[in-house]
């Protein structure tokens, strides 16, 4: 073991967790995660949001920057920056503002005088193109733009006949002929139009040279529109990033929770992993909760010598260090860091840019950076 | 409430299981996990008929609970409702063999050469039995499995360990134990080989058979674990079955679910124990002047035990190896699944995306701890594929 290191462990693979194992793994930490689950950020089709949330949060451009800078070199490309608000479409047939987005899906974002193909695919549930072009021209309209929106539902001969996921015709497109043959089923509906519209369909395993190449194939700008869950273009980043995150070196767990925190002298030495026959012990000199609210499991806390346990609460509350405090702001352990979902502060509405900042710095610092 | 119907209510119906499943990947008619697993387990807990043969189809991997934000064993589900499933003909024979691999272990390596001739001769004829004739069955080995001659005082005194052999490495393939045993002693344990029979795993849809394996092992090993021998196995999924899957069994027995505990409790796989000991500094590697570049494949049964992945760790640490993740999924033999007739065409194409990705990565050999997996490989690339603990043994007992 590289004893030079600072051994920190994440614990959650949302988009704070990944975002925190990067910044630590990037600043010499020797990072191991434990996820139960890529969260909700896959869910959610991978966009940034920041609505509700002041654009003076500190570190914020820092982080974004930084989280362009990663999913780039991962190979999941985002648009989009710090002082900017971008309206992109989804299958509803409205506008979701965002700060960031995979870039396939700013692809999709409403320009002035442009013609707009929604294209469907028969048999595909949850999706239809008609609805959502009627939709989409009646938003546009409300924020006074002038889009033309239109519609077409293209036939795949080998899916016909029976209702499937977005999830089924990604698998079906990983062949590159059948990649391929809907680039010919797709070609004839561009005519004048500026951008096609496809719900996101291609698989996690589509590259963005490949992207690229469906694109020139077709003849005009492609965007994705994100799809109910499980959306493949969040499926495809989170993908991105867990491959990313192994080749820098962090060490993945997936499948069993942390049950329990062990403290010592007011810190935090190791995680208990309910781990089959036997209870996993990882030893870390950082610790960052990054767990989220869609888990049902809860983390206990203990401490040596003493019997009695406590868990750690739904809401959580982070100091200025963004370390883990209770209700009187005395920190449960100085190693022990809190990051995303979990802390009482982030609502909804702030979409997840809160995830990218706090996930950042509590990755910072759990690696020892200070400024 | 039970945990179990808690469990089952923690479903958030977000289909992370469906998009692991190698099966739905290449079959989209398969319902796939969360409509087979916890959907459908609402209602035949109200004990409504739901047999769909496509549960015969799961191929067990268990990827879907590990994926699960909530822990939910959809696999467990489908597992069950397995067993359930009412078979005829030549499948109820074919299977009824399947899931006894120590019965025809036994009785095949008792005039070894005998067996292998009668296993060549019967090739053609495999397809009648259901068995698919495109590949061939492992030979079985002559070699019986020894353990450390305790014979002297340095060994008696020596911390002991209990090896599971597991079907494959006791009756086909002995050597991969020798290697184990070789590495273990020179890590400074004696060895002792388990009198076990089968683990159980290949008896899951036959619950009367796998209970009997099960409570044989237990009582087979309960001196050992009472006296905090630990017990080590070198395949992934002997493994698994001991850690996860006997504690569960024996609700109604109070004393053998405790011992159940305890053997699961002091169940470590090969790697596992090797890579903690290299972490307290007892295991020195030696350098080789041989450079070989080695991919790996992660059988899913050691993922699921959640230990990460050892022998990646380990063989990492040398300098003189390369070794390359393959990270590609399910293999797509699962046991004896790939030797099915029916599902033969399945299986190869699970494992495409894994043959795609070691032909483009040209290695000098493939690794993987799961005797199947090997099997798969070899029939699915030209490669040859061997358990790590026999290029380990090579570097660190010579």
């Amino acid at each position: 073991m590289d004893n030079t290191r600072k051994q920190v462990l994440v614990i959650g693979g949302g988009l704070a967790g990944i975002t925190a194992a990067l910044a630590a793994t990037k600043n010499g930490a020797q990072v191991t995660m434990v996820t139960s689950g890529p969260g909700t950020f896959a869910l959610g089709g991978g966009t940034v949001n920041i609505q509700g949330m002041s654009s003076e949060q500190p570190y914020l451009e820092e982080a974004i920057v930084f989280f362009s800078a990663m999913t780039a070199a991962a190979g999941c490309e985002y648009r989009g920056a710090c002082n900017e608000r971008t309206l992109i479409p989804n299958i509803m047939g409205g506008f979701q503002e965002v700060l960031l987005a995979p870039s396939s899906v700013w692809a999709g974002r409403p320009v002035n005088g442009s013609k707009v193909i929604v294209a469907g695919i028969h048999g595909l549930s949850g999706f239809s193109a008609s609805l959502t072009a009627e939709l989409l021209a009646a938003s546009v309209k409300k924020l006074g733009m002038q889009v033309k929106y239109s519609a077409a539902t293209i036939k795949i001969p080998w899916l016909q006949n029976r209702s499937f996921t977005s999830l089924d015709l990604a698998n079906y497109l990983e062949d590159k002929q059948n990649q391929k043959q809907l680039v010919e089923l797709v070609q004839p509906l561009v005519g004048d139009n500026d951008l096609l519209l496809l719900p996101a369909i291609f698989g996690s395993k589509i590259k963005e040279k490949e992207f690229a190449e469906f694109i020139k194939q077709v003849g005009c700008s492609v965007g994705e529109l994100v799809t109910v869950p499980p959306s493949m273009v969040g499926l495809r980043v989170f993908q991105c990033l867990q491959r990313y995150l192994t080749q820098a070196g962090v060490e993945s767990n997936p499948g069993y929770p942390v049950q329990a925190l062990q403290l010592e002298d007011g810190l935090c030495t190791a995680a208990i992993l309910d781990t089959p026959g036997r209870k996993r012990v990882i030893k870390a000199q950082s610790i960052i909760v990054a767990t989220g609210r869609i888990n049902k499991n809860s983390i206990a806390i203990t401490i040596a010598g003493k019997d009695n346990e406590t868990l750690l609460p739904e809401d959580v509350r982070v100091n200025e260090q963004m370390q883990l405090v209770d209700k009187n702001n005395l920190s449960v352990a100085t190693n022990v860091y809190g990051a995303g979902n979990i802390i009482e502060t982030y609502e909804c509405k702030n979409g997840n840019a809160l995830a990218i900042v706090t996930g950042y710095r509590a990755g910072l610092l759990a690696a020892g950076v200070t400024r | 409430m039970e945990k179990e119907k808690l469990t089952i209510d923690y479903c958030l119906k977000c289909s992370y299981c469906n998009t692991v499943c190698p099966l739905l990947k290449v079959c989209p008619d398969y319902p796939g996990p969360k409509k087979l697993g916890s959907d459908i387990e609402r209602f035949r807990r109200e004990g409504l008929d739901c047999s769909l043969d496509w549960v015969d189809y799961c191929l067990g991997c268990g990827q879907c609970d590990l994926i699960c934000p909530n822990q939910v064993n959809v696999s467990e589900y489908i597992a069950a409702a397995k067993v359930q499933q009412k078979k005829t003909g030549v499948k109820k024979i074919r299977d009824y063999l399947f899931a006894r691999p120590a019965l025809l272990g036994k009785m095949s390596t008792i005039v070894t050469p005998v067996s292998n001739c009668a296993l060549k001769a019967a090739g053609p004829f495999m397809p009648l039995g259901g068995i698919t004739a495109k590949r061939k069955l492992p030979a079985y080995t002559a070699k019986p499995l020894i353990g450390t001659d305790g014979s002297s005082r340095q060994n008696r005194e020596r911390e002991r360990i209990l090896l599971f052999p597991g079907c494959f490495i006791k009756y086909n393939d002995s050597d991969i134990g020798a290697a184990a045993v070789k590495v273990l002693e020179k890590a400074g344990y004696a060895v002792e080989i388990a009198q076990t029979g089968c683990c159980g795993l290949p008896a899951a849809s036959d619950k009367a058979e796998a209970l009997a394996d099960a409570r044989n092992n237990i009582l087979a090993m309960k001196d050992a674990v009472m006296k905090g021998w630990k017990i080590v196995t070198a395949c992934t999924s002997c493994g698994h079955t001991l850690k996860s899957r006997y504690a569960g069994l024996f609700s109604e027995d109070e004393q053998l679910a405790k011992l159940a505990q305890l053997v699961a409790a002091s169940t470590y796989d090969l790697g596992e124990l090797l890579v903690a000991l290299q972490e307290e500094g007892r295991l020195e590697q030696r350098q080789t002047n041989v450079f070989r570049k080695l991919a790996y494949h992660a059988p899913c049964h050691l993922k699921a035990q959640g230990i990460g992945k050892p022998w990646v760790k380990l063989l990492k640490s040398n300098p003189c190896l390369e070794i390359i993740d393959m990270d590609n999924g399910c293999c797509g033999m699962s046991g004896t699944y790939g030797f099915k007739k029916e599902k033969y065409d399945i299986s190869m194409k699970i494992g495409q995306a894994l043959f795609d990705g070691i032909n483009e990565c040209k290695p000098d050999m493939v690794i993987t701890e799961c005797a199947t997996c090997r099997l798969q490989i070899q029939h699915g690339t030209k490669y040859k594929a061997l358990h790590p603990v026999e290029v380990f043994a090579q570097i660190f007992c010579s």
